[in-house]
């Protein structure tokens, strides 16, 4: 039902009309957003990404085949965006110091507080912070969005099985990090 | 990692209850005479644990903040419209017969030619260098001859203690990386803490000499792993051995160390063969 209309609303976009887009925009904005700050954690974050994910589909609707769902396209496109935000602030938080920055910045980490008297949450989005991007883009979309393993597949471009074993492997590196914080 | 035969990868959607019942069966009676599995359940339920307490608010925002999400949106999208270089590359493929130049490919084309700029552009210093040196060489006083070919032995003196690091460094890290489980391979790893000592202090006598500051991030980074690799003392360290193990690989060191070996190879090779030219 969302599909065929979909479609019918990206064929009208193709043909320059903007207010169709909004159409779009208005369907799946809370939904961008929402994915963006799960993965980004900050409200102007969360704000710029999903923005911004519009105005690259929008550019690049016409490579829009209707192949995959157009909440696919929009999804894909919002966790590639939001993990190339958190890349490169690994980067920068490591680079900011240098020379010796990732040093420094490796040394915090094993002298910061134990697990018990930090949040939760940044200890745990330090670990996510650790993952390679497809496993964090697997586990944020397979466990905190409760996305099916197939719809996960879709929105990777990847297969079944190499989700399960990415989410297996992200599971096991977030065990090993934790683990080793609370020792 | 558990191999074939093992069922590693449906642990998750098993312990989030989401298999069919005959296939949920079949696990748990693996899971019985299996005790590798069950040590992988236990750590993947202690990262469940961890998840689950997790709770992700996100702000609720107020109607008015999404009527005018759109009209925030609406300039950037007229500003940012598709571009005319892209709408070029649809139109020229839908009127070629057959699909003939996908959008993909033309952007592969475009990448190759750029890589070509880049790489005329790269080589060009050095053709530019070499015609310097060569053709002046005619009427070259025998001091400047001289002063050249001191100057060659000067860069051919600096890269060859690099050359020599980098070689010992490379096949260090792949020792690391390629030891067995943790546990064992810390045994392994404990007789070396002389070779990482004397690694590290190497990496810091170059990281004073280098001036490339690619090649000064990379001695950073490796002595970064090397230094904590000085603090594995004990057996006790495994998990301390796996994070450096993990860092090794995630910033591809082996990879960047055989790089900057090369280059140095290459000045080497650039010089002597300045040298000889000089000679002749």
């Amino acid at each position: 039902m969302f599909r065929t209309d979909d479609r019918l609303i990206v064929e009208r976009v193709c043909q320059g009309d903007l207010d169709a887009f909004r159409f779009l925009v208005e369907r799946y904005e809370r939904y961008a957003y929402q994915i963006a700050y799960r993965l980004l954690r900050s409200h102007p974050d969360a704000e710029d990404i999903s923005q911004e994910a519009f105005v690259r589909v929008y550019q690049n609707i016409k490579n829009f085949r209707g192949e995959a769902k157009f909440s696919t396209y929009l999804y894909r496109t919002v966790v590639n965006l939001s993990l190339n935000v958190l890349r490169k602030k690994n980067r920068d938080a490591v680079d900011s110091e240098t020379p010796g920055g990732r040093e420094r910045a490796e040394l915090q980490l094993m002298e910061q507080p134990k697990i018990e008297t930090l949040d939760l949450g940044d200890h745990l989005q330090r670990a996510i912070q650790r993952l390679s991007r497809r496993q964090q883009a697997v586990l944020l979309l397979r466990h905190y969005e409760g996305m099916s393993t197939r719809e996960v597949s879709e929105i990777l471009k990847c297969s079944e099985g190499t989700v399960k074993q990415q989410l297996h492997r992200a599971m096991l590196k977030l065990q090993k990090y934790l683990h080793y914080m609370r020792d | 990692m558990l191999g074939k035969g093992h069922i590693a990868n449906r642990l998750y959607d098993f312990l989030v209850g989401e298999l069919e019942e005959a296939e949920r069966a079949s696990i748990e009676k693996h899971l019985q005479s299996c005790p590798r599995c069950r040590e992988e359940k236990k750590k993947i339920e202690q990262a469940l644990d961890v998840l689950n307490r997790d709770k992700v608010e996100i702000p609720e925002l107020s109607d008015e903040y999404w009527k005018n999400y759109w009209r925030v949106l609406e300039p950037q999208l007229q500003e940012r419209s598709p571009s005319a270089a892209r709408e070029f590359l649809e139109r020229w493929r839908y009127r070629q017969p057959g699909k003939f130049l996908s959008p993909r490919l033309a952007y592969g084309f475009i990448g190759f030619a750029l890589g070509v700029v880049v790489m005329l552009a790269i080589l060009f210093p050095y053709v530019g260098r070499k015609s310097e040196t060569e053709s002046p060489t005619v009427t070259q006083s025998p001091a400047i001859q001289a002063e050249s070919l001191d100057m060659n032995t000067a860069t051919a003196e600096l890269s060859e203690p690099f050359i020599r690091f980098f070689q010992k460094a490379k096949a260090f890290l792949i020792a690391v990386k390629n030891l067995d489980e943790p546990k064992e391979g810390i045994k392994e790893l404990l007789p070396d803490r002389e070779r990482v000592l004397r690694l590290a202090a190497e990496c810091q006598s170059l990281q004073q000499q280098t001036l490339d500051p690619r090649e000064q991030e990379l001695l950073s980074e490796l002595r970064m792993v090397l230094d904590q690799l000085s603090t594995v003392t004990a057996e006790g360290d495994a998990s301390k051995l796996d994070l450096v193990r993990e860092e090794i690989e995630r910033n591809n060191l082996v990879m960047k160390v055989r790089v900057h070996e090369i280059a140095h190879e290459v000045r080497l090779l650039q010089t002597a063969s300045r040298g000889s030219g000089g000679n002749d």
